[in-house]
């Protein structure tokens, strides 16, 4: 079995390198993430049920450990039930003129959203999950996955939106 | 457009709705601007994101990860491999190997790059005989907390130096480490347990003379000494692997 997790862990490292950046805004944060979730989860593989999702699994590590990292960064606290979570600084601001590329501009809006919103957005918006694997995953009610989704849309859209210049028809407003 | 439809649309996008459902919504997006509007702007944002994210799929999986991935820590990221082939055992091994040989050249070399430090400090107190107080104790109690065995920590300003040796459970005193200590030319080693309040305290120590402090670095379960001992007295069982020293460290030894 440890044998078995550990290969899947190896093909799904990409993806879950991905979900991590999304998270931590830049890929070498992302990968210590992933390192130190794959050795959390090879410690807890008994843990795992067989038949469910092994991705998903990690996803929730990566989640949990990040959490605990940014919370021991932080002298408050914040709570992953609160929907309305204070905005973390953003931590590229002394990089934004140099990051015209494509993943520091997805960086950089990211960061405006709160974790819990971010994690939603990055598992269903990237990683293609359904609210109800979000759910189950994230344990939280399915309504709140959809309310999370919804802010962050709005958010990332008003982003899109200000960035551009113009804010057409249609604005994502409730 | 009503708020209800802002969630319809979103659902009918995320491919969410049943067939109904989503023939419902596309009577509603065939009727209503806004509603297209509202269903472009989110393929908009999530193209956004994905796009930018997915160029991380097209970077090359860094080999330390692949090792991690698979238990194998690479050598890079893995202190410990060095100090185990020292002892004869395969570098590949992620268990603690406690060295067979007295193991005092190593904790003579992770204090050698700090001996000015050591010369320069002042005095440690200790009273004689007498239960440890100030920085030992400090140390120990900091360093037994985040520290793996076999590696050194030392108090920021203090010239006092602890190396965990090893990790028991014990069913007196739940889990114990045995450590070694330097504070000047001074060693000791002893055994301390955690308290239910996260401090670690000392449940037996030793000082001891400079030439015989290589006997005492190997593990104290079944060997003789105050801390063979002391273990025995608390019902220790064998070192635990790193693995599971890592586990407990990590999960702040709950």
């Amino acid at each position: 079995m440890s044998e078995d997790i550990s290969e899947q862990l190896v093909s799904l490292l990409p993806r879950l390198r991905r979900f991590a950046t999304g998270l931590t805004g830049s890929l070498s944060e992302a990968d210590d993430l992933v390192q130190q979730s794959c050795e959390k989860a090879l410690r807890k593989q008994h843990q795992w049920q067989p038949g469910t999702r092994l991705d998903s699994w990690m996803y929730r590590i990566i989640q949990t450990t990040w959490i605990d990292q940014t919370r021991r960064q932080r002298s408050d606290t914040v709570s992953l039930e609160a929907e309305e979570i204070p905005e973390a600084p953003d931590r590229r601001s002394e990089n934004v003129a140099e990051n015209n590329n494509m993943l520091d501009r997805v960086s950089q809006v990211l960061d405006l959203l709160p974790e819990d919103q971010r994690v939603v957005m990055l598992m269903i918006a990237v990683e293609g999950r359904s609210y109800q694997e979000v759910s189950d995953t994230l344990e939280v009610p399915k309504g709140t996955v959809m309310s999370r989704l919804y802010r962050a849309r709005s958010r990332v859209q008003a982003e899109l939106g200000s960035s551009e210049g113009s804010v057409d028809d249609g604005e994502i407003a409730r | 457009m009503k708020d209800q439809d802002f969630e319809k649309v979103m659902a009918y996008f995320d491919q969410e709705l049943d067939p109904g459902q989503r023939a419902d919504v596309e009577k509603l997006l065939e009727a209503d601007a806004e509603a297209r509007s509202f269903l472009a702007k989110l393929r908009e944002s999530d193209q956004f994101i994905a796009g930018g994210l997915n160029t991380v799929l097209d970077e090359p999986v860094p080999q330390h990860l692949i090792d991690a991935a698979r238990g194998q820590p690479s050598a890079a990221n893995e202190p410990m491999s060095e100090d185990v082939s020292s002892g004869g055992q395969a570098t590949d091994s992620i268990v603690v190997e406690f060295p067979k040989k007295p193991a005092f050249s190593r904790w003579a070399y992770a204090t050698a790059a700090s001996v000015t430090l050591l010369v320069a400090a002042g005095a440690f107190l200790m009273s004689p005989g007498g239960s440890p107080t100030g920085a030992l104790a400090t140390a120990v109690s900091n360093g037994l907390e985040k520290t793996a065995s076999g590696q050194v920590y030392h108090l920021p300003d203090e010239a006092v130096q602890v190396m965990p040796v090893a990790t028991f459970r014990t069913a007196g005193a739940g889990v114990c480490r045995q450590f070694a200590a330097q504070v000047q030319d001074q060693q000791t080693v002893g055994l301390a347990c955690r308290s239910g309040e996260g401090q670690w305290q000392i449940q037996t120590r030793q000082t001891l003379d400079g030439n015989g402090a290589g006997q005492t670095y190997a593990p104290a379960s079944g060997g003789s000494g105050p801390v063979a001992d002391k273990l025995r007295e608390l019902n220790g069982g064998q070192p635990l692997s790193a693995d599971e020293e890592q586990a407990l460290i990590s999960d702040q030894w709950q």
